[in-house]
């Protein structure tokens, strides 16, 4: 699932599913019914591949990449919303399936599923806002759990996740923009996971989004829901996407 | 030792060979495998041995990882049926070793698992697992892709175990399941999908206790939960930030009665006081606890009221330490977060 899902956010990028269609012909569709096909038919979430194991990042996937491809029709979307539902813990966050631990990555990938869904309403949205906003450290960084180390990738999936709701304001983002700035590599170019840690690929790309959240100057607009650029998503999508940037969003 | 100078490889079918020697010696006991820094390792020495503990440099390794995924690949061919699978296996191991979220490794080994449907090599997978997830290494502790596959084999296995006439086979199995998850959840703090792994391994076995069976094991369960929760709850004590921890307790308390629940959190809520302790993730514990719906509101009015004697018969309500914040905001966070049943 998760290799299919780049693999459809690269094509959406680049423009190219026409040309996904002459090299494989009903290339998309096909992808959409890999995809749909691993939809489990009683509980409504996804598996990862054929051997089985749930979680939500699977789900949030699913919804990813179809909904890139005009294919959401292909699986049952309500079944999969109340699983996401089934899955809200009573500190407002969300885990890989129900009563699991909390955690920034799977909240986004929950609250990613359900904006895409346009059931943002099911979401207690003060209580994980709080939760969310407690990720704040002293240093400014932000962490994906309690007492748990700061970590740019977090500047993602905790902004992100605020940036859906509408709550971009509840940490503070001067703060967070100087720690995200700290974790770059001078010399390099990259971006670590925190100040003075080997940068690699994977940090330097939510580094950039977060920045890009936080209104940072000579960025793309970045789109909460997909981490891919606004313009690319708008026009696969063809409408506005739900949420916005630090100054407020829809 | 290695001088200065253009690094010394081992030979890649020696390294690969050394390894897979190592793991058929230990098919049935768990075994230790860590990195070791190749200043300590001759040119040519191969794996370094003690009891069951090995260890082996990094080169090393990738020397063997290297070997064995030509072996892995070849050894897909087709028509080399039976020798095939054999060299898979073997290869296979040597990949995840070196590479844990190897998912093509990993999903092999479920092929072959389920074609062979051997429940002594379904226990031995388990063992595999619980010795390179139990290691020190750098990754394998909180690898999903190895966490994943572990439940799959547990999945296919545990209700094999629920029938074996063997004397309290299931229970000691569910032991040393617990025993793994706790040491890999030493290995690598708040290890993710070690306790998620956790909550997959009691869900499985409440489905079998809840199921119409008359297994012979049940009348066990009782005390094998009560004494879960004893090992848990000293396990987040003595690592009071480890929020995954905590996190897992809460979910098992509602296995228990409402007598040794409480008695538990009260047992927490001493032990923080008396500490004076500041831990973010046992304080999260505490404001969950006494807000849900684990404990009866009744109950969770007693330890609301139980913990702000004790918080401020230590410290005095005017002093302004970080026990007395944290203690106060807990207090706080509850009041406002309170279910009403």
């Amino acid at each position: 699932m998760l290799y299919t899902v780049s693999g459809v956010q690269i094509l959406a990028t680049l423009d190219a599913f026409d040309e996904l269609e002459q090299r494989v012909k009903g290339g998309r569709t096909k992808i959409g019914q890999y995809i749909a096909a691993l939809q489990d038919p009683v509980t409504g979430t996804f598996a990862g591949d054929e051997w089985g194991e749930q979680d939500t990042r699977f789900l949030y996937g699913a919804f990813n990449a179809l909904s890139l491809m005009g294919l959401l029709h292909l699986v049952d979307v309500d079944k999969a919303v109340r699983y996401i539902q089934s899955c809200a813990n009573f500190d407002g966050g969300y885990g890989t399936s129900p009563r699991a631990e909390s955690h920034a990555g799977q909240i986004f990938t929950c609250v990613g599923a359900l904006t895409i869904a346009g059931r943002l309403d099911l979401v207690n949205q003060d209580k994980l806002g709080a939760w969310l906003s407690e990720r704040q450290l002293k240093n400014g960084g932000l962490n994906g759990r309690p007492e748990k180390k700061e970590d740019v990738c977090y500047s993602w999936w905790v902004m992100s996740s605020l940036a859906m709701l509408s709550k971009l304001h509840w940490i503070d983002g001067d703060k967070l923009s100087e720690f995200i700035l700290q974790c770059q590599d001078p010399e390099g170019g990259g971006f670590a996971d925190r100040p003075g840690d080997m940068v690699d690929v994977f940090h330097t790309v939510f580094a950039l989004a977060g920045l890009s959240l936080l209104n940072y100057p000579g960025l793309e607009e970045v789109d909460p829901v997909y981490c891919m650029p606004k313009s690319v998503t708008k026009r696969c999508l063809g409408r506005s996407v739900a949420g916005g940037r630090a100054q407020g969003g829809t | 030792m290695t001088t200065s100078g253009p690094p010394l490889t081992a030979d890649h079918a020696e390294a690969y060979s050394q390894l897979v020697t190592c793991f058929n010696e230990h098919l049935d006991e768990i075994f230790e495998f860590e990195i070791v820094p190749s200043a300590l390792q001759s040119a040519s020495a191969g794996i370094m041995r003690d009891g069951s503990s090995y260890g082996a440099s990094k080169r090393f390794l990738a020397a063997a990882f290297l070997h064995a995924r030509q072996v892995f690949q070849s050894s897909l061919e087709v028509g080399k049926e039976r020798e095939g699978v054999s060299l898979a296996n073997d290869a296979s191991k040597v990949m995840l070793l070196y590479d844990p979220e190897h998912v093509t490794a990993a999903n092999f080994r479920k092929r072959y698992l389920r074609r062979a449907k051997d429940q002594e090599l379904f226990r031995r997978e388990l063992v595999f697992l619980t010795s390179i997830l139990t290691s020190p290494l750098h990754r394998h502790a909180k690898s999903p892709t190895l966490w994943s596959h572990r439940a799959w084999v547990l999945q296919q296995t545990l209700p094999a175990m629920a029938v074996s006439d063997v004397e309290s086979y299931f229970v000691k199995n569910m032991e040393s399941e617990l025993d793994a998850i706790l040491r890999a959840g030493e290995r690598h703090p708040t290890n993710y999908y070690a306790w998620g792994y956790a909550r997959k391994l009691f869900r499985m076995m409440e489905n079998l206790y809840l199921d119409k069976e008359t297994y012979h094991w049940k009348p066990e369960i009782p005390l094998f939960v009560s004494s879960s929760a004893q090992r848990l709850k000293a396990w987040c004590m003595r690592h009071p930030s480890d929020t995954s921890g905590w996190s897992f307790l809460h979910d098992f308390l509602r296995l228990l009665t409402n007598e040794p629940r409480q008695a538990i959190v009260e047992d927490v809520l001493k032990y923080a006081v008396h500490l004076r302790l500041r831990n973010e993730s046992l304080w999260v514990f505490v404001r969950i606890i006494l807000a849900d719906a684990t404990l009866e509101k009744s109950r969770r009015d007693e330890l609301n009221q139980l913990l702000g004697n004790l918080a401020f018969a230590e410290t005095g309500k005017d002093e302004r330490s970080e026990f007395t914040l944290c203690a106060t905001r807990a207090i706080a966070w509850v009041n406002a977060n309170q279910a009403s049943m």
